[in-house]
């Protein structure tokens, strides 16, 4: 039976695209990048930025894919922690003025005091989401939108899966805060 | 206690963040990043036995090149064909005595003894 890339793990693909495989390094850009352009786009609200981040995130990986350690983190978590300080660094030049390490718990969220439709609606959602602290932001994307595991984001963060329930706890808490003023048009821009 | 009193409720809160959709990568970006494929080439391993083979080689050429040097010298060394009427001070005896070259008569131009 004929081997498809599906059937092959990371690593064997990552050994492969470091010989000169092409065919193996597309199946890793297929298989990984449209989670970073997600994850990136999450973090940043922009889809250029998010676009250049994930494309400076694959450029690193093909560079490091000849050292690749096959005992070391997996693929995907090393995208997103590349992808992750690069959003970071696009987030501090934004706001030079209030480090990422700084906002942790003190998210302040300035929301549009009048909504149009749905298009603001989600942008009132992003920007709060946008606008919460980093692992709080990291988390909440990781397990509700990426669909990975509270173990598996916990895993990713190098925290316990215990502290990870309670980051994922407060960054929904603190979701619910920053959207509370906007209640009435979020569910009427739904309707 | 800290209470929360939000009247967004949880479904509320999932309703509102299932709104956004991240994009799909756009085909400039796949194509981007499809052509980072990296070249084929050898491993680190490999590079280092093609660094030591060629400095075997290298060396070998040079030990070549150095058996041949002497021929190669005396052709370039070679004194030029004597002009009609001169004599070579190198064909002239330095000194008499033991170890000294054999006396060699000299000539004149004409071919007679200078002596």
């Amino acid at each position: 039976m004929a081997e498809t890339p599906d059937d092959i793990s990371d690593d064997v693909l990552v050994a492969r695209a470091a010989r000169g495989d092409a065919a193996a390094w597309r199946a890793l850009a297929d298989r990984h990048l449209s989670a970073v352009v997600s994850f990136s786009w999450y973090r940043l609200g922009d889809r250029i930025e998010a676009e250049d981040v994930a494309q400076e995130t694959m450029l690193r990986f093909s560079r490091k894919a000849p050292n690749w350690e096959p005992d070391g983190p997996k693929v995907r978590t090393w995208l997103y922690r590349v992808a992750g300080n690069l959003c970071i660094d696009r987030q501090r030049a934004r706001r030079p003025e209030s480090p990422i390490e700084d906002v942790e718990e003190t998210a302040v969220v300035d929301i549009q005091p009048h909504l149009d439709g749905n298009l603001d609606a989600r942008r009132v959602v992003h920007k709060a989401l946008t606008d919460l602290p980093h692992r709080q932001q990291v988390m909440l994307i990781l397990v509700y939108y990426l669909g990975h595991t509270v173990r598996d984001a916990a895993d990713m963060l190098d925290i316990s899966e215990h502290a990870a329930e309670s980051l994922l706890a407060r960054a929904r808490r603190a979701m619910r805060a920053a959207l509370e003023p906007n209640r009435e048009d979020l569910l009427g821009a739904r309707s | 206690m800290k209470t929360d009193s939000f009247s967004i409720s949880d479904t509320d809160l999932d309703a509102a963040l299932d709104s956004l959709e991240p994009p799909t990568p756009s085909d400039t970006l796949r194509r981007r990043v499809g052509a980072m494929a990296l070249a084929p080439k050898s491993s680190p391993a490999a590079w280092r036995y093609a660094a030591a083979a060629a400095l075997v080689f290298a060396v070998g050429v040079a030990g070549l090149l150095r058996l041949e040097a002497p021929s190669e010298t005396s052709i370039a060394e070679a004194p030029p064909t004597a002009a009609v009427g001169e004599i070579f001070a190198q064909e002239l005896p330095l000194v008499d005595g033991f170890g000294a070259p054999e006396r060699r008569e000299t000539l004149s131009v004409a071919g007679l003894p200078l002596e």
